[in-house]
């Protein structure tokens, strides 16, 4: 059965403009952008969901990519599906109009395939959210070979087990092959002719999916996980993830739709490389993309010379965990600022080390424009830095800021977190002292232009993450976090120059983690919540914590079983079901050797031997011997400079 | 060189803002390898100016964008059409041979509309105004006479909101602002002729200023002529066209 865009698996213009006239930015809705790609007919129709409004969506490279690869094989169609702002979701509902995609405005619940992007966890309402708009039914359990097959990928699923009552199947790492080989297996399926178990079990099978319902969670008498438990022979028992080690195989987005409306990143955007070698304790991508995998600098400078061309953006941006480190990095930005005199294209460049080479090329490309620097020291004392991994020191901060005020930059913001693991009031004290000597130092460097000097403080609070070794420690609770921010604000009123205290909602934050880090008993929390109306809750304005607290108690799960318990490094955690590579035992000696404020060293420098090179790769492109050296290193130096 | 063109932004790119479309127009520019003139200074922009914003939602026939280009440019047109998205289609490209030519956004003085209730299968939601036509049997010259009686009005008051202070809405006579302010029958559109929803029948050909010295938009003129009638407006259902723009001789912009 080929699918084709019929009238009834299609909504009509007519029927979305009258709701047009009554939204806001009704140019999220429209589809027909420069470079979307649009098939009256095709074999398999994919829905890529960003369970976000259009613009955060949009500004997904992964999106970009992925869409572009998708549509590149004849005969599958692959449409982008957003999550309607509140106002737009009112109108639809009220004349019932459902879920369709910007392509060719097919209904949602008529795709052959409908796989959500997940990035972060505060977006899973708008999943469901999205199913019921589709007219889709919400529990994987009630679909049928009617419906679509929900798929999910992203980081997120890196811990599935909250989500999975709600998707058919994950994808598990890189997009670019397994998502391919998921389409193909589906098209065999259904030329055999086979229903949605058969489906199932074929997708089971293939490297890098998880298929949910073919897994049991075993409980011990105590309510803690045993394992999972494969219902099929044959399965693995832990889902390996996929990458794409050769990223150079897949140019991609080499002709990215061109939003029309203003999105969060409105440029060109190449990816230098994926993974990161720094192994700070608390971060995530830093742990599950290992090991790093650089593209050619000339795939790069190809890749930004075609893309600006295509694509008329004024502005081209590198992607990456952290610029400098990539291998060739001094001279692809020679090269790449050589393009940009030429084709009079600004660059910008995120996650920039602040060193004399940095100074050079973030003062000839803000020549007339100088934005804000960037820094993360994430942690307001060098013992609590050293007890997260992260290596930038006080004089790198303030060595670099000196030569940025110097310059004339007078906009700095700076990113903290609170709630880290062996935090004391001295690192929370920590914050405002560095904002303080910020603060003296660009009195004493700036002179009469001290008045131009703009300092931000921005304050999250720390959401242990799943595959890290910060995964075992319990969150703050939000009373707890309530009052560091209550000391952090006292500390900040007797600053004074200009200095603004930004900071984030623990409820939310404490959401997240339960999100992060839950079982699948999780699920019910979310189903429930969406049901009080919880939806958008990544957005300050529609996030409702009296709302996730009442399902938490409607639906009788502990919810803060794994966000806020002492984990023991003895048991077993829901995400166990995934494979990153990197070992557990690895994980562990990083956390114990964190509560002992003992650093380790960047594995460009030596290897430290997280496993990832185990997992079936080949060699780990990072990998090098081991050196007993390796302790006397000094930390790279590091700052982040965003322009 | 200064180039003025003319273009039209029909379909659904009526739903992009006038931000959104100058992007548009800056990208289709580089794709197309036309070199347009920054200005100088902190924050460089890109020499590229409209006659008169069109207001989100509503369809353009006759726009025009001023540009300012490195050099001499040919076959702009085609150029640029091949880099435009469906809905926006250059018609004219005229080199303004007077560097020190006015800006379109300078001389521009009126703006013709036609103006019509949306259609809708999914709602067809007849337009009050054409309810109490039917209801009370007006001819159309019964129409024509309500329309008079507005027009004869020495001043016809509002209160217009300024752009600029968006609370205070100033009461302003909008009556020497209207040049023309028809009504549009069935018979005269036979592309609405055969349709049963009375909603598709009813609209509106308005000449107005517009410009930076006086502006009128159609939504506020149609609201002043509803309040007139005590009929209620639903501005969502309104869909607008803008025919044209003139100078002070009435004369199109290029
Ligand atoms: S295997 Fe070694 S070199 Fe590779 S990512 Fe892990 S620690 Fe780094």
């Amino acid at each position: 059965m080929t699918k084709q865009t019929d009238e009834k698996k299609t909504i009509e213009w007519a029927a979305l403009e009258t709701l047009l006239a009554k939204v806001e930015k009704p140019g999220r809705y429209i589809g027909g952008e420069y470079q979307a790609i649009i098939k009256e007919k095709a074999d398999v129709r994919f829905g890529f969901a960003f369970p976000d409004q259009y613009e955060i969506g949009m500004s997904s490279l992964g999106l970009q990519i992925l869409y572009e690869i998708l549509n590149q094989q004849a005969d599958i169609a692959c449409e982008r599906l957003f999550a309607p702002a509140p106002d737009m979701e009112e109108e639809m509902r009220r004349v019932g109009l459902p879920l369709f995609t910007l392509e060719t405005r097919t209904k949602a619940a008529a795709l052959d395939l409908l796989g959500f992007s997940l990035q972060y966890e505060l977006s899973y309402t708008n999943v469901l959210n999205m199913l019921d708009l589709a007219g889709l039914p919400l529990l994987a359990v009630e679909r049928g070979d009617e419906h679509p097959l929900i798929l999910a990928g992203g980081p997120c699923v890196f811990n599935p087990e909250p989500v999975a009552d709600f998707f058919d199947c994950f994808a598990i790492g890189d997009g670019e092959e397994i998502l391919l080989d998921l389409i193909a297996a589906y098209k065999e399926s259904r030329q055999l002719g086979e229903g949605r178990a058969e489906l199932l079990h074929r997708l089971a099978k293939i490297s890098g999916l998880y298929v949910p319902s073919l897994y049991e969670p075993v409980y011990l008498d105590n309510g803690r996980l045993q394992g999972h438990r494969p219902l099929v022979p044959g399965l693995p028992a832990q889902i390996k993830k996929r990458l794409v080690m050769d990223l150079d195989q897949f140019k991609h987005p080499q002709n990215p739709i061109v939003p029309f409306i203003e999105t969060v990143h409105d440029r060109a955007v190449v990816e230098l490389f994926r993974g990161c070698t720094r192994g700070c304790r608390f971060c995530q991508a830093g742990m599950i993309y290992r090991p790093v995998r650089e593209r050619s600098s000339d795939g790069i400078f190809d890749l930004a010379s075609e893309l600006i061309d295509c694509s008329g953006y004024d502005e081209l941006s590198l992607l990456s965990l952290a610029t400098n480190d990539y291998s060739d990095i001094e001279n692809l930005i020679d090269r790449l600022m050589k393009l940009g005199r030429q084709r009079q294209v600004a660059l910008s460049l995120p996650s920039l080390r602040l060193d004399a080479f940095s100074f050079k090329v973030l003062d000839e490309i803000q020549k007339y424009k100088k934005t804000g620097l960037t820094f993360a020291p994430e942690a307001g004392t060098q013992r609590l830095r050293d007890v997260i991994n992260k290596t930038i020191t006080e004089e790198d901060i303030y060595g670099g800021l000196e030569q940025a005020f110097q310059l004339g930059w007078t906009t700095v913001k700076l990113y903290f977190m609170i709630g880290l693991p062996t935090e004391e009031d001295d690192d929370i004290d920590g914050i405002a002292a560095m904002a303080a000597n910020i603060v003296k130092l660009g009195r004493q460097v700036l002179g009469k232009n001290f008045g131009r000097m703009n300092l931000t403080v921005s304050v999250s609070h720390f959401v242990p993450k799943p595959h890290t070794p910060f995964q075992w420690f319990p969150q703050n609770h939000r009373a707890l976090l309530i009052k560091k921010i209550e000391r952090l604000q006292e500390a900040f009123r007797t600053l004074r120059g200009g200095v603004r205290l930004q900071y984030h909602d623990p409820a939310q934050s404490h959401i997240e983690a339960i999100l992060a880090k839950g079982g699948r008993e999780t699920s019910a929390i979310i189903l429930q919540a969406w049901k009080n109306g919880a939806r958008f809750d990544s957005w300050r304005e529609y996030f409702d914590y009296d709302r996730w607290l009442q399902a938490a108690s409607d639906s009788g799960v502990d919810s803060d079983f794994y966000a806020l318990r002492d984990l023991s490094t003895a048991e077993y955690l829901p995400w166990e079901i995934i494979d990153t590579g990197v070992d557990k035992e690895y994980l562990a000696a990083e956390w114990e050797k964190a509560g002992r404020a003992e650093w380790t060293p960047d594995c460009r420098q030596g290897c430290t031997a997280c496993g990832v090179n185990r997992l079936g790769f080949g060699v780990c492109p990072s990998y090098s011997k081991p050196t007993t050296a390796m302790a006397a290193q000094t930390p790279l130096k590091e700052g982040r400079a965003d322009v | 060189m200064k180039y003025r063109l003319r273009f039209s932004k029909t379909g659904r790119l009526r739903y992009i803002s006038h931000l959104d479309l100058m992007r548009l127009f800056t990208r289709a520019f580089r794709r197309a390898g036309v070199q347009l003139r920054y200005s100088e200074g902190f924050n460089p922009h890109p020499r590229i100016s409209c006659a008169q914003p069109l207001s989100l939602g509503a369809e353009g026939v006759s726009e025009y964008l001023d540009i300012e280009v490195v050099g001499v440019e040919n076959n702009l047109v085609d150029r640029l059409n091949a880099e435009l998205p469906e809905g926006l289609r250059v018609a004219q490209a005229a080199g303004l041979p007077a560097e020190n030519a006015s800006r379109a956004a300078a001389i521009v003085r009126w703006a013709d509309y036609e103006v019509r209730f949306m259609r809708s299968s999914l709602n067809a939601c007849p337009s009050a105004i054409e309810e109490r036509v039917v209801r009370e049997k007006w001819t159309p010259s019964e129409k024509t006479k309500a329309l008079t009686e507005f027009l004869a009005q020495g001043e016809i008051w509002v209160d217009k909101k300024s752009k600029k202070r968006r609370q205070t809405a100033q009461r302003t006579n909008i009556r020497p602002l209207i040049d023309r302010f028809e009504i549009l029958y069935h018979s005269e559109n036979t592309e609405y002729h055969n349709e049963d929803t009375v909603a598709a029948a009813c609209g509106f050909r308005l000449r107005l200023a517009t410009g930076s010295a006086a502006h009128l938009s159609p939504i506020l003129a149609l609201q002043a002529y509803f309040k007139y009638l005590g009929i209620p407006l639903d501005e969502s259902s309104l869909n607008i066209t803008r025919l044209n723009l003139y100078d002070w001789q009435m004369r199109p912009l290029l």
